[in-house]
């Protein structure tokens, strides 16, 4: 006689495999995306593209997380790269006009936009993603000392500009 | 959000801070729901300006490497680069400002200059002090090694300042990193004995970074700990139980209450004292303490930092006490494949499993469910499995809690306040991930491939089901069941062998039941009663069943009242299951052979009779 064998089959929808960690980070990338590019379709995109960019290194990172901002720094930068070279093509045909041709914008997230990639990194994670100096600095790669100055500079620069757009 | 912006930021600052801040929430409005979720915020604490009223002097036992003699540990290049993640905001409990602890040294000072693999302790030999001051707390700035006792090389300086000195006849030696010789050879020139430590170096800018003295059985504690707490900004959140250290080194040393800056302790020996720490519920040990008036000033706590400077909150103490896997041994289970038709790991015995409590021991059905704190199928599961404790739906079992896969920057970390936050109050094992959310030895070893992951086991230790994915708590009965050995329902009486047995029912697991005794069973055909028990082994209840004649006459028992059958044929047929009933069968009696001893299963069957 045998003795009684379940097949207890689940689908697995209803698990988490190990896959889902990265579903575990996706929120959190998605918010440094939106700090480094001011959009969120942008960001929603850019931070699948990190995560999986991390996905096959998972287990032999010992600080995968670390690994994702610097990640999402990185691949945030070129797409700044694109974007400015992009807006000022477009700022020369509209003569100067800009206009929306992505997604609304403000006057702050243009102000953001114009700064030097590394100051608006500097402060749009430290004061809007709370990340620390040394957070920063390594995804950076540089200095956190470094990091202060670029904050300082930051600041300083859209106190400039929106400061000229108010009045 | 509300971070302080540093004093040296030009005015007008904080406004566009503001504007800043309020653009990206727009932007981000859609996702706020799972970004509260899911977000790793960054450092919980950051301070407007360095706690500089703190003067760093006295230390607990502390495990830097710093070696005497001359070899260089010290490399300023490349040093350790950063710290590691900042963790999700968890119940915390603020630092007060006016602590009764007058010393604080940074628990970060341990934690980010890990300079060599073995912990400092082995490099100190026993009798030996070691101190060593960095210029600005950092290392890497400058620092200053003071060795003493019996590994020291003695150095040609005289050191004039530390006549009298209980340890200064004995040889010493100086080792310094980033100082000319003459920055070096003033600083030493400086160094006087201190109120209850040999040595104090009361320099501006130079702060007591390491301290600690050789061969001291409480170090070996304060590494261990050590070695796991390198997981964030706090390096040392609990030191092991007051319980530990007594079974572990008071064994033979005097106990003597003090009072210790106004906290209740007690001193160790001769050389150190330990009281509990009022913020964290943790230990703090000192070292070196000759008499108890001299404690006083001495006190030192290691508190939590946040971003290199001390935090102005810590965790709250965790209510579930952790027990820990230590090691798991034995073969492991196959992997879990749910779409697979059987389950390999059924009948195969779990691997052997130490843990900070002993070794585990099944002593009955077992249900081991892995959860991982940020899956959310395990946060669903949650709440059913506080159900089906509390309502005993899970009676006749032992539920396991395994907690695997901790992720430090992921949600709901870290997972002993995860579960007590949500309310379990059950048995919890924690099985220490393998790397940042990967499974952990434990899930590894029994077969893991999903959370939640459930492993039934029976009381002899083998697996009898496996799942993975949330469920209901019925089917978590289930589960439960199949290791469930039945109860008796009757008594079976053939005077023709001599034959008198108590008879089960068969449970979730009738071959665990059926070493206790015969089963009933029902035909899967025609549902005909079938008592199946061992013949030749576990008692052998039905070892003489083939001397049955046609026409003896046997006796079933039950609560019911007792039913009488006749035999009417003694068969045989090939193959596991017993043979089918017949027309006019009532019950049957077969014999369960163990495995590999015979190909033909012996029937009895048997019509009941009225007269």
């Amino acid at each position: 006689m045998q003795s009684a064998r379940l097949a207890l089959r689940v689908p697995l929808m209803t698990a988490c495999t190990f896959d889902d960690f990265y579903r575990a980070h996706h929120a959190d990338a998605v918010r440094w995306a939106v700090a480094l590019v001011g959009s969120l379709a942008v960001a929603e995109e850019l931070a699948h593209d990190s995560l999986e960019a991390v996905r096959p290194r998972l287990t032999s990172l010992d600080n995968p997380a670390a690994y994702l901002r610097r990640v999402v720094v990185n691949r945030a930068r070129s797409w700044h790269r694109w974007h400015v070279r992009e807006r000022r093509r477009v700022l020369r045909v509209t003569a100067g006009q800009p206009t929306s041709y992505t997604q609304p914008t403000s006057e702050v997230l243009d102000a953001l936009a114009s700064l030097p990639y590394r100051q608006r990194a500097a402060v749009t994670l430290r004061f809007w993603a709370d990340w620390t100096d040394e957070q920063i600095a390594d995804a950076l790669g540089c200095a956190p000392a470094s990091v202060r100055v670029l904050v300082h500079r930051g600041i300083a620069a859209l106190r400039a500009d929106l400061k000229e757009t108010v009045e | 959000m509300n971070t302080p912006l540093d004093t040296d930021l030009p005015a007008g600052s904080a406004e566009v801070v503001a504007r800043v801040r309020a653009a990206l929430d727009e932007v981000a409005a859609t996702t706020s729901s799972t970004a509260t979720a899911g977000v790793g915020t960054g450092s919980g604490a950051r301070m407007p300006s360095r706690w500089s009223t703190v003067q760093w002097v006295a230390a607990a036992a502390c495990l830097l490497a710093v070696v005497i003699g001359g070899v260089l540990v010290l490399r300023p290049n490349d040093r350790e680069p950063l710290r590691p993640e900042a963790t999700d905001p968890a119940p915390t409990i603020p630092v007060p400002t006016d602590s009764p602890m007058p010393y604080f040294l940074a628990a970060a000072d341990f934690a980010s200059y890990n300079l060599l693999e073995r912990p400092l302790a082995q490099w100190v030999k026993p009798g030996e002090v070691v101190m060593a001051w960095a210029r600005g707390g950092d290392p890497s700035q400058g620092l200053l090694v003071l060795g003493v006792g019996a590994g020291g090389k003695p150095l040609t300086t005289q050191m004039p300042t530390m006549i009298d000195c209980a340890m200064c006849n004995k040889p010493w030696s100086i080792a310094s990193f980033g100082l000319t010789e003459s920055d070096r050879d003033d600083l030493v020139a400086s160094i006087v004995p201190g109120s209850g430590l040999p040595w104090v170096l009361p320099v501006d800018g130079w702060e007591l970074f390491a301290y600690t003295t050789g061969e001291d059985p409480l170090s070996s504690l304060f590494e261990e700990q050590y070695a796991r707490g390198d997981d964030g900004d706090a390096v040392i959140r609990m030191l092991h139980p007051f319980e530990a250290l007594t079974t572990f080194t008071l064994a033979d040393e005097p106990i003597e209450p003090i009072t210790v800056a106004g906290q209740a302790g007690w001193k160790l020996g001769n050389t150190g004292a330990i009281w509990r720490e009022p913020l964290t519920g943790g230990w703090v040990l000192f070292n070196a303490v000759d008499t108890a008036d001299r404690v006083d000033g001495l006190i030192a706590a290691i508190v939590p930092t946040s971003g290199g400077e001390p935090a102005t909150s810590v965790p709250a103490p965790v209510d579930n006490q952790l027990v820990r896997v230590v090691s798991v041994s034995g073969d492991a289970l196959p992997v879990f494949d749910s779409s697979g038709a059987s389950d390999p790991a059924v009948g195969l015995p779990i691997p052997t499993i130490q843990t900070s409590a002993g070794k585990f021991t099944v002593d009955g059905p077992t249900l081991f469910v892995f959860v991982a704190h940020w899956c959310p199928h395990c946060n669903a599961e949650l709440p059913r499995l506080i159900e089906g404790l509390a309502s005993n739906a899970f009676d006749g079992a032992r539920v396991v809690l395994v907690s695997t896969a901790e992720s430090p920057s992921a949600v709901n970390y870290p997972p002993g306040e995860w579960l007590a936050s949500r309310g379990w109050t059950g048995e919890v094992l924690y099985d220490a991930s393998l790397g940042d959310g990967a499974a952990g030895e434990l899930a590894e070893a029994f077969g893991a491939s999903a959370w939640p992951y459930f492993v039934m086991v029976n009381s002899e230790g083998v697996v009898t089901a496996r799942a993975a994915g949330e469920r209901e708590v019925d089917d978590v009965v289930e589960l439960i069941n199949t290791a469930a050995t039945g109860d008796v329902v009757g008594q079976l009486v053939i005077d023709a062998i001599d034959l008198d047995f108590m008879v089960l029912e068969g449970g979730g697991d009738h071959v665990a039941t059926l070493k206790k005794g015969p089963i009933l069973t029902f035909d899967r055909e025609t549902g005909t009663p079938t008592i199946v028990g061992h013949r030749t082994t576990y008692g052998a209840p039905f070892l003489r069943l083939e001397e049955l004649q046609i026409g003896d006459r046997l006796t079933f028992t039950t609560v019911d009242g007792t039913r009488t059958f006749e035999v009417t044929l003694v068969d045989r047929c090939d193959g596991d299951e017993p043979c089918p009933a017949r027309d006019g069968d009532d019950l049957l009696l077969a014999a369960f052979d163990p495995e590999y001893t015979s190909n033909t299963r012996l029937t009895v069957h048997a019509t009941e009779v009225f007269d």
